[in-house]
């Protein structure tokens, strides 16, 4: 006996069919979801992201410094042990510290490309690593257990034999998705376990990886329509549906760093083009979180951004209750993306 | 609340309660028991709320919980295949089933999927339920084109076995 498609597809209709109502509820799915997200905010050592909204809610930086600014770096629970990075990406080197607001290291690719890149990882004494996993991800970091959830591909694994204090030198290669779109960035990730007492596990981005918008992009009013629409879904994630005004510079990442940020941590981009923007609103950083969990979440008036010129990658992100130091037009021309 | 989170929950409750029934037909097709069929919709819809950089937009939404669902039923399938390969030599000879015995019209087909690979099945239901061409196929499964027709071509061969013997019987 043969069955043809058009059969199969009747008879498996007919079968779909048998299957009762869905028992269970919205209710309880939403709650699940609530459940689990809560979770992981709470073991997930830092949490980085690409996208405006998510750095500033995950790695803001202080707007004023010695001000009244509040950073509000989310650094894993005391006994989760840090790890700084040396990245060396086609012979560039950039270094990821361990602790403080660390700027991305960002590197340029071309679609189809085959990167070579070399990891050194530095593990602090006196503890050893059960378990360490590179790869690369697409904007989110997650965990499940025996690994990462959320690399692909995992470029390195180390899982075997703890990775005792000190440096630790992986060699990755990865050929760039040959369909990925100018504009579109990945990140180059790490998450590491730990045994002991308080065991535990932390995931981190240590690299960005974003490709080149083509140069008709970058025409001033393209800039200044994607700039807005970039910093206006900031806003609208952290309750600033309506800044008051948004101005934007064109500057070097290190003038920009100097006025908006830490300015001392730099990972080696000090040169490159980047816009900073800077919006007057009402803004709560939620750390992507529901609002009940995040009753005392940070707030503040202003709101910076620092933007690669060349991928619209967001490098930094803050706010604070104070303008800046010193003002924008001592950078360039500004901008009023109102 | 943030734009994102009344986004996530809506976007979850309209899936739910607006397609919930279709899904639990999907999941049923490949996993052919109701109870499992829930808890696939189940697992799958919370697997893909939980990732908040992640969350679908409403129009695809769907189509990424279906993916999850099939991807979900292949992993659990392989980790009960260890199990499946003990749980025979655990039973009595004369228990084990005649196929043509436990066929009878209503769930032929049902029957038929069941004795698919995970892979073959979930070949069947995206390609002839879920109308997705054989190229859309292999990239949820991630496996090539050819691949994908090579389970088709056993699929089909062996539902045909298994519907003959129902009709027989």
């Amino acid at each position: 006996m043969s069955i043809d498609e058009r059969e199969l597809r009747s008879r498996l209709a007919e079968t779909a069919a048998l299957a009762g109502p869905p028992r269970f509820t919205t209710e309880d799915l939403a709650a699940r979801v609530r459940r689990i997200r809560r979770r992981r905010r709470r073991r997930a050592g830092i949490i980085a992201a690409v996208s405006v909204a998510a750095v500033a809610s995950a790695v803001a930086i202080p707007l004023t410094r010695g001000g009244t600014s509040q950073p509000v770096i989310m650094h894993p629970p005391p006994a989760a042990p840090e790890l700084s990075y040396m990245v060396t990406v086609n012979g560039q080197t950039r270094a990821v510290p361990a602790t403080g607001p660390a700027a991305l290291p960002l590197f340029t690719i071309t679609p189809g490309e085959r990167l070579t890149m070399t990891v050194e990882v530095t593990v602090p004494a006196p503890r050893a690593m059960t378990a360490l996993w590179l790869g690369i991800t697409n904007g989110m970091l997650s965990s499940r257990p025996g690994g990462p959830a959320d690399m692909k591909p995992i470029l390195a694994a180390s899982t075997r034999v703890p990775l005792r204090p000190g440096t630790h030198r992986f060699v990755l290669h990865w050929t760039v998705p040959a369909g990925l779109r100018p504009g579109t960035s990945r990140q180059l990730s790490v998450e590491w376990a730990w045994s002991g007492s308080e065991p535990g596990e932390a995931e981190r981005i240590v690299a960005e990886f974003a490709v080149p918008l083509p140069s008709g992009a970058s025409s001033p009013a393209a800039v200044a329509r994607r700039l807005r629409s970039m910093v206006l879904h900031a806003a609208r994630s952290c309750d600033g549906a309506r800044p008051d005004w948004i101005l934007a510079v064109r500057t070097t990442f290190s003038k920009a760093m100097a006025m908006a940020g830490g300015g001392d941590d730099i990972a080696g981009n000090a040169t490159d083009a980047v816009y900073l923007v800077l919006m007057k609103g009402d803004f709560t950083l939620y750390n992507g979180g529901p609002a009940p969990s995040c009753a005392h979440a940070p707030t503040g008036h202003y709101f910076s951004a620092i933007i690669d010129a060349a991928t619209f990658v967001t490098l930094e992100a803050g706010r604070g209750n104070r303008p800046l130091p010193v003002p924008l037009q001592t950078l360039g021309p500004v901008l009023n993306l109102t | 609340m943030g734009g994102e989170v009344e986004s996530w929950e809506q976007t979850l409750a309209d899936l739910a309660s607006g397609r919930g029934a279709a899904l639990k037909r999907h999941a049923f097709l490949l996993c052919g028991d109701e109870a499992q069929a829930d808890d696939l919709v189940q697992e799958a819809l919370v697997r893909a709320f939980t990732r908040p950089l992640r969350v679908p937009q409403p129009g695809a939404a769907e189509a990424y919980v279906r993916v999850i669902m099939v991807n979900l039923f292949i992993d659990g399938a392989r980790r009960h295949s260890r199990w499946s390969r003990v749980a025979p030599l655990l039973r009595p000879a004369d228990m084990t089933p005649d196929p043509a015995d436990q066929v009878s019209d209503r769930d032929a087909m049902l029957t038929a999927l069941r004795s698919l690979s995970p892979r073959q099945r979930a070949c069947v239901v995206l390609r002839y339920y879920e109308d997705l061409p054989v190229a859309k196929v292999a990239a949820v499964l991630g496996v090539g084109e050819g691949t994908v027709k090579r389970y088709l071509s056993e699929a089909m061969s062996h539902v045909a076995v298994w519907l003959s013997s129902a009709e027989s019987g």
